[in-house]
């Protein structure tokens, strides 16, 4: 019991301070005309750089400075493992577009087409959980004027869908 | 005298009409009534009442009071087992006008005990997703054995006095209670084990560097503090559970550091015997130093810090340090440790800027942390009230970020091999602004954080913001090939995320930081930003600035709370800000302001049916009239195309009259426009804001008006802008420059235009 608890360590005796507070956001937009669902998810620079490196890549830096080539791919890879839609059970793939730096962050654009895929389908968000036990991701659906929004966090980051969200007369 | 009265009568039964409209837009007599939610109601029902301890002016008020609690501690550091002995004499000087029949003192470190509750305080379960390091420390291994160890609790006369803990609280019971105006002396004398800050990220403990096997100590609340006693809390015993930070009495304090004889010392207070600790070189050093104003002396250069490394001296010295007027105490120490400073003036007065750190931070330490203590020393002083103290140190330590007066720990930290990136660059020079910048707020300006996370963060966060900026104009090098310098927090669209998301995981800035879903933008960015939005959209710089001086200047060494700030903003500036306080520190709402529709209406000659309707209501003709001028939108069904074209004058024969009559007075102030529009801007959103407009014209030209706040008070919902204007408007858009957090832009503008979303944008760049 007493070892259980320890596992609370993290987020209990964080240096209450500036960066500790670790926060990603990603908007998930059905586009009905296009049947397709335009995925944007913003990152910090700092946190992501983090993540690489501690995955092995020692010498990574999220800069547009250096070559980009690299870097993209391990940018690609970690957004494929780390966010997955699934339609019963099956992961659906989405393209990634590719991503721009601005200022602090990251901001990677994927889209996924709907047109062969028929909901529920779910969205799991597991971003630098690896890294940060104290990372919470919003994420946030919008259909016109409609909006709802998840937060994930290492104990719970799959969410359905609503079937609502692409019915299009709403 | 006839007519006046007349006018006045016709004007009263067109408010009259207007409101009874109004009203018949509701289910007039089923609807249940109301208390007052206005959103300008003022804050009365919030804030404490006034009292002769705290003004409604939101000074401290004549008898306003605080406890003085000096130390005089022998401190040792046994590096060997990384363990820390203490023994302190503290003073408790009583200036309270009641009597205390015991004294709460603060043990931060039991909630390191195995036991501690706070390492039960959440409740979400199995984690599908662990760090192995992590894992390992949750499941595999044995607790942290941490906590205090009180050997013994004593009078000054060496009677041990009864004492009881209540897990991070201690009440120690006086023999007789301690009268107004009386000091009580007594000592404790206590040891506890050293934790890895590192592993399990906490605000105090060691760093391990294998490779040297050597270690770097930051090391706060380490000894027994006393709670704060005042007007407002009585005894705030709240206890600590890791996120509510701290709450402290003024004192001064002696201290005397034991530690091994390799180490370098940097500690609150000043150094007291130089002499005794340092080489004759590196004294000599440290006295140039004073005086050395462009750039920093180093004290203990890389290499000398590489040579200590490979050895451990088994001796010991003893740095003492005597701080005068501060609220805690912490030191670092290493025998790891690069030492430079050099002085700045502020004020009249010298000031040193001081950067410890391991061989690990260079190069980058040595290029920036003493340039960020001295650019925030200068924008805060600035903002503020002159430094104070006669020190600020910039320690290095790994993922940290923590103050403490005079001294605080900073991370950054490059590659192996030297090499870093922008984000550790500007993440290290901005976590040392905020930490050097905390003595402001909270070390001298000392809120409580136990109950109010954002009086200091909010507040530090903002004036770090101004900080950022400046630095980046001051070194135009360490931002090359930026605009300006990146700041994480501060601009009011970074703050949009996260007041638009689900209101299930927001809380009121005006919440205890142990009870809200998003400590960083709760407690950091919404306060800092709305901080930003205030000086720079709803008061202007000069009379922010001179209000937040006020405030700063009010509280600087004494206790000030939420409504204290509050008060002395509006004080200083005959601002009416409780709306604002109400909407963006008591609520969750957001920022949404759109333009919904834009008519054009003209002068016309004849009333339209709906005027006279209103006209048999009242058992009017248009002959009873006085000269009045009608007016009409083009869908009214008695709209005439003719009232399009020429001038308004030739509409209206009252109008008409009335132009000739005072043309022959020759008033030049009557000037003949077009073109009338009647606008109609809506608020989604549930904070009320200044709407800020930009108006464009056919000719190319632009308009900025700025409407008050005001004018949303008896309608939260739209508001309705008459322009009159000899051009013609194409374009509306609302919060041009997206200066007051506007969560959603698609209203924004008018005619409303389909912009490319940033995602089509971006998609259609990539298809190129």
């Amino acid at each position: 019991m007493t070892k259980l608890v320890l596992g609370f360590f993290y987020c209990l005796f964080l240096a209450v301070s500036l960066h500790n507070f670790y926060v990603s956001t990603t908007s998930v937009r059905f586009v009905p005309g296009e049947k397709s669902l335009q995925i944007t998810t913003q990152v910090f620079l700092d946190d992501f750089e983090g993540v690489l490196r501690q995955n092995g890549n020692d010498k990574t830096q999220l800069t547009p400075e250096v070559a980009q080539e690299e870097i993209d791919s391990l940018i690609e890879d970690y957004f494929r493992k780390n966010i997955t839609f699934k339609v019963h059970g099956e992961i659906v793939d989405f393209d990634f577009l590719g991503k721009v730096y601005k200022s602090d962050v990251l901001i990677a654009y994927m889209e996924l087409q709907l047109d062969t895929i028929a909901p529920p389908l779910s969205i799991e968000n597991t971003i630098f959980f690896d890294y940060l036990p104290d990372q919470k991701n919003i994420i946030h659906l919008k259909l016109a004027s409609k909006r709802k929004s998840f937060l994930a966090v290492s104990s719970k980051s799959v969410f359905e869908i609503p079937n609502d969200f692409f019915n299009m007369n709403n | 005298m006839k007519i006046i009265e007349f006018k006045l009568l016709f004007f009263s039964f067109l408010f009259l009409q207007f409101s009874l409209s109004v009203q018949a837009q509701s289910d007039s007599l089923s609807t249940a009534g109301h208390s007052n939610n206005n959103k300008f109601k003022q804050l009365k029902d919030e804030l404490a009442t006034p009292n002769s301890y705290r003004t409604a002016s939101g000074a401290p008020g004549r008898d306003y009071y605080q406890q003085k609690v000096d130390y005089v501690m022998d401190i040792e550091l046994d590096d060997e087992n990384q363990k820390i002995y203490g023994e302190e004499e503290i003073t408790y000087t009583n200036n309270s006008p009641d009597d205390l029949s015991y004294l709460w003192v603060q043990l931060d470190q039991n909630i390191r005990k195995k036991d501690a509750p706070a390492l039960e305080k959440n409740g979400e379960g199995a984690e599908p997703i662990l760090r192995v390091e992590t894992f390992v420390n949750t499941f595999f291994k044995e607790p942290f054995d941490g906590g205090f160890n009180i050997n013994w609790v004593k009078d000054a006369n060496g009677t041990p006095l009864k004492h009881t803990i209540n897990m991070t609280m201690m009440r120690v019971d006086l023999p007789q209670p301690l009268k107004s105006g009386d000091q009580f002396k007594f000592s404790i004398k206590w040891w506890y084990n050293v934790n890895n800050h590192v592993e399990n990220r906490a605000r105090s403990g060691y760093e391990y560097f294998p490779k040297d096997g050597n270690r770097a100590y930051v090391i706060a609340q380490f000894f027994p503090r006393l709670a704060v006693y005042n007007d407002v809390e009585g005894w705030q015993n709240h206890q600590f559970w890791g996120n509510g930070e701290f709450a402290l009495n003024f004192g001064d304090y002696t201290v005397r550091l034991t530690v091994p004889a390799d180490h370098v010392v940097e500690a609150t207070g000043q150094l007291q015997n130089p002499k005794d600790v340092l080489s004759r070189e590196e004294f000599k050093r440290y006295r140039q130093a004073q005086t050395s104003f462009d750039k920093p002396v180093i004290i203990v250069s890389e290499e000398e810090a590489i040579e200590r490394e490979k050895s451990v001296s088994k001796k010991k010295k003893t740095w003492e340090f005597k701080a005068k007027n501060v609220r805690d105490f912490g030191f670092a120490s290493s025998r790891k440790f690069i030492w430079e400073m050099m002085a700045v003036k502020l004020g009249g007065k010298n000031v040193m800027a001081v950067s410890l750190y391991p061989k690990e931070g260079n190069p980058l330490w040595e290029e920036y942390s003493t340039k960020a203590v001295v650019q925030t020393l200068k924008t805060y002083s600035h903002h503020t009230f002159d430094y104070p103290y006669p020190k600020a140190v910039s320690v290095h330590a790994k993922n940290q970020g923590m103050e403490y007066p005079m001294i605080c720990w900073n991370y950054g930290r490059p590659d192996e091999d030297g090499s870093y990136s922008n984000s550790v660059k500007f993440g290290m020079i901005s976590v040392i602004i905020h930490e050097i910048g905390h003595n402001f707020f909270p070390m001298i300006v000392n809120s409580d954080e136990r109950q109010w996370g954002w009086m200091d963060e909010g507040l530090d966060t903002f004036m770090q913001y101004l900080a950022e900026q400046e630095f980046g104009k001051t070194h135009p090098s360490a931002i090359e090939g930026l605009e300006k310098y990146p700041s994480r927090r501060g601009e009011p669209k970074k703050i949009v995320n996260y007041m638009s998301g689900d209101q299930s995981f927001i809380a009121p800035i005006m919440s205890n930081p142990e009870n809200v879903y998003q400590l960083g933008p709760n407690a950091y960015g919404k306060p800092a930003t709305a901080l930003n939005i205030l000086r720079e959209t709803v008061m202007g710089r000069d009379l922010f600035d001179h209000a937040f001086k006020t405030y700063s200047q009010r509280w600087m060494f004494k206790h000030p709370t939420p409504a204290d700030f509050f008060r002395t903003m509006e004080d200083a500036s005959a601002v009416d800000l409780d709306w604002f306080w109400r909407g963006w520190f008591y609520t969750t709402d957001f920022v949404d302001i759109g333009v919904k529709e834009v008519k054009q209406f003209f002068v016309s000659n004849e009333p339209g049916k709906e005027v006279l309707e209103m006209l048999k209501n009242y058992g009017m003709t248009q002959a009873d009239l006085p000269p009045v001028v009608f007016t009409m939108v083009e869908d009214n069904e008695d709209f005439k195309l003719e009232y399009k074209s020429g001038s308004p004058v030739d509409h209206s024969q009252d109008l008409k009259s009335y132009i000739e009559e005072n043309a022959s007075e020759k008033d030049s102030s009557i000037k003949i426009p077009k073109n009338f529009y009647e606008i109609t801007f809506e608020k989604p959103g549930g904070l009320v804001m200044p709407l800020i407009v930009d108006f464009s014209y056919a000719d190319g030209s632009k308009e900025r008006v700025r409407y008050p706040v005001q004018a949303w008070r008896k309608n939260d919902h739209q508001m309705k802008k008459v322009i009159a204007t000899d051009k013609e408007i194409i374009g509306i858009e609302v919060d041009p420059d997206q200066e007051t957090a506007d969560v959603d832009l698609s209203n924004n503008s008018w005619p409303k235009t389909e912009e490319m979303s940033e995602f089509d944008q971006f998609k259609a760049k990539m298809k190129n």
